[in-house]
């Protein structure tokens, strides 16, 4: 299912975040949204899940304008992992991944074998099955984060939507991770992440998007959107893409003066 | 790890049911033993046309009312804790027990309820519906809980400051110890007719309610990601607004501000319901009943001593509830 923007402008309390963005997420393809902070990464990212009211543009939703999906449907089709890891209360971790099976629930109803089945699956791919039982508010933060991506993956969704959902992560879990990215991807899931690890971004992602003050001042392969030039452009940095062993790897040199 | 998990999943499932049947079941061994509690004994040793009198009269309107009433404080705070994510609402904050005080207290000032007695629980309700209107205009159709509860602050605060003036001006002194009494809350002396005033908008405010559960489980990891699962936010608040202002205003329209109940009931029956903020909706309704049952027979059983209100033994239960968070908050956030 296709994720675009055409021309889409967001402000949030009247101060303009972004300004005239587009951005195609495919089926099979894994976006990263890059840029400094407060480049409006995450405002992008609300705005495609249809949580921000737009000032301008349009996002579709599998070609259609996002106004014409219910949230009830949209959340069946894609589903969205926030900056923001708080939990609120002291829930334990296999209940929050349950929590991805909400829209597929009848008021009332009690989970399926296929939610059972959905969630326990999603908690093995995430590495967090041996958490089940754990209250949320005893494990790790990265151990969280692996804990709400789950439960997006809960979600079974044609569109997984991730704001930064690598940081916090040890290396290990940060390849695991986005190599699933890469599998759901392959499975026919249209992935869009925001992301500060260019490294990662250039390894793992089809294609990278580059936003500077709500712009996008790059966008398409990784090779030419993680130039040195754009860099430079985007955060200030001296650095270069190289390829290490095969491995594509952003060497950063420093900050230009 | 393959077999421990059909094992595990259907103690998840079985859990909240057995926790639901067996508060249930404390709420109706609460409600039977009130009926049995009263001057004239258990079995109502008295002449027969007078045994009916007493239990339709006496007994019968109190003990519903005391379910009734317990069950909306009870759901009632743990749907706006689950709304807030703050253990420490209480229904209250939505203004709506200062509103239906407001009103109760002008039934009594104007001389109202003295011309016909229904006009004590028709303006507490008046009252009520009014706080409630104003809470809603006052918070806007957008934003979240935060200007709620702001709105229900300055709603209760001017109610309050009005239910002083009226008291301030009353120049018939056994009318402000009527209102004084009143504010107070009692189960006693009320009716049948009491019971059917309140009983179906307190049912229907708790449906309303009950509705709320999904979201509420939702709202747990925030409000994106809660509009992320489907939650219509907006739709979400206007649902425990109006389902708090019916269930807790119609309550208190006829017993009277009785505190502390929505506040403890959630917060002690919370560990059961694994935190789980729409589990534990449905377990704090059968609880709000027992409790409130059983602090109403208690009372009853210590009449003859100490003729004690039941707002005023709530509230002296919730005083040392407080003591008691604040002891294991500071072992719990000790170094």
């Amino acid at each position: 299912m296709k994720l675009e923007a055409f021309a889409l402008s967001a402000a949030l309390r009247g101060r303009p975040v972004l300004r005239s963005v587009d951005l195609a997420a495919r089926p099979g393809e894994v976006t990263a949204v890059i840029g400094p902070n407060g480049a409006g990464k995450s405002t992008l990212l609300r705005a495609l899940c249809g949580l921000v009211p737009t000032t301008g543009g349009r996002v579709l939703l599998d070609s259609l304008p996002l106004a014409h999906w219910s949230r009830a449907r949209i959340a069946r089709v894609l589903a969205y992992v926030p900056q923001d890891r708080t939990v609120h209360w002291a829930l334990g971790v296999r209940n929050v991944v349950a929590l991805g099976r909400l829209p597929f629930r009848t008021a009332g109803g009690a989970p399926t074998a296929a939610d059972a089945a959905a969630v326990d699956a999603a908690m093995a791919d995430m590495d967090v099955a041996a958490l089940a039982d754990r209250p949320v508010t005893e494990i790790s933060g990265g151990e969280l984060a692996r804990v709400l991506i789950a439960r997006a993956l809960a979600q079974r969704p044609a569109v997984l939507v991730a704001d930064e959902p690598a940081a916090g992560l040890d290396p290990a879990h940060q390849l695991s991770l986005f190599a699933h990215f890469r599998r759901i991807a392959g499975a026919g899931c249209t992935v869009v992440v925001a992301l500060h690890d260019l490294t990662l971004a250039a390894r793992f992602c089809h294609s990278v998007v580059l936003l500077r003050s709500g712009t996008v001042i790059a966008a398409g392969q990784a090779e030419n959107v993680l130039t040195s030039e754009h860099l430079a452009a985007a955060y200030g940095i001296e650095a270069r893409l190289a390829v290490l062993d095969g491995i594509p790897v952003v060497q950063v040199r420093g900050e230009l003066p | 790890m393959s077999i421990a998990r059909p094992a595990a999943a259907r103690a998840e499932a079985v859990a909240p049911r057995a926790l639901l049947a067996g508060l249930t079941a404390f709420a109706v061994l609460a409600f039977l033993l009130s009926l049995a509690v009263g001057p004239a004994g258990p079995l109502i040793e008295a002449a027969p046309g007078a045994r009916w009198l007493i239990f339709s009269e006496i007994r019968l309107p109190r003990a519903l009312l005391a379910a009734l009433v317990g069950a909306a404080l009870g759901l009632s705070g743990a749907a706006l804790q689950g709304y807030l994510r703050n253990p420490l609402a209480e229904p209250g904050l939505v203004g709506v027990s200062g509103g239906a005080a407001l009103g109760a207290v002008l039934a009594i000032h104007t001389g109202l309820s003295q011309a016909f007695a229904l006009a004590l629980p028709a303006g507490g309700l008046l009252g009520a519906l009014a706080a409630m209107a104003a809470v809603i205009l006052l918070a806007g159709p957008r934003g979240g809980g935060i200007t709620l509860i702001l709105a229900g602050l300055a709603v209760s605060a001017l109610a309050t400051a009005l239910v002083s003036l009226a008291l301030n001006l009353s120049a018939n002194p056994f009318a402000s110890v009527e209102m004084v009494f009143w504010l107070m809350g009692s189960l006693a002396d009320r009716s049948l007719v009491h019971v059917w005033i309140a009983a179906p908008l307190i049912l229907a405010g708790l449906a309303l309610l009950l509705r709320a559960c999904r979201a509420l489980d939702a709202l747990s990891l925030g409000e994106d990601a809660a509009a992320s699962l489907g939650v219509d936010l907006p739709a979400t608040r206007l649902l425990i607004v109006v389902g708090i202002s019916l269930a807790v205003g119609a309550g208190t329209a006829v017993t009277g501000v009785i505190g502390f109940i929505g506040l403890i009931v959630p917060h002690a029956l919370r560990p059961f319901c694994a935190h789980r903020p729409g589990l534990l909706v449905l377990a704090s309704a059968p609880g709000g009943a027992a409790m409130l049952t059983v602090a109403d027979v208690a009372l009853r059983l210590a009449q003859p001593y100490l003729d004690v209100r039941i707002g005023v033994l709530t509230a002296l239960l919730g005083a040392p509830f407080f003591v008691w968070l604040v002891l294991r908050a500071r072992t719990e956030l000790a170094p």
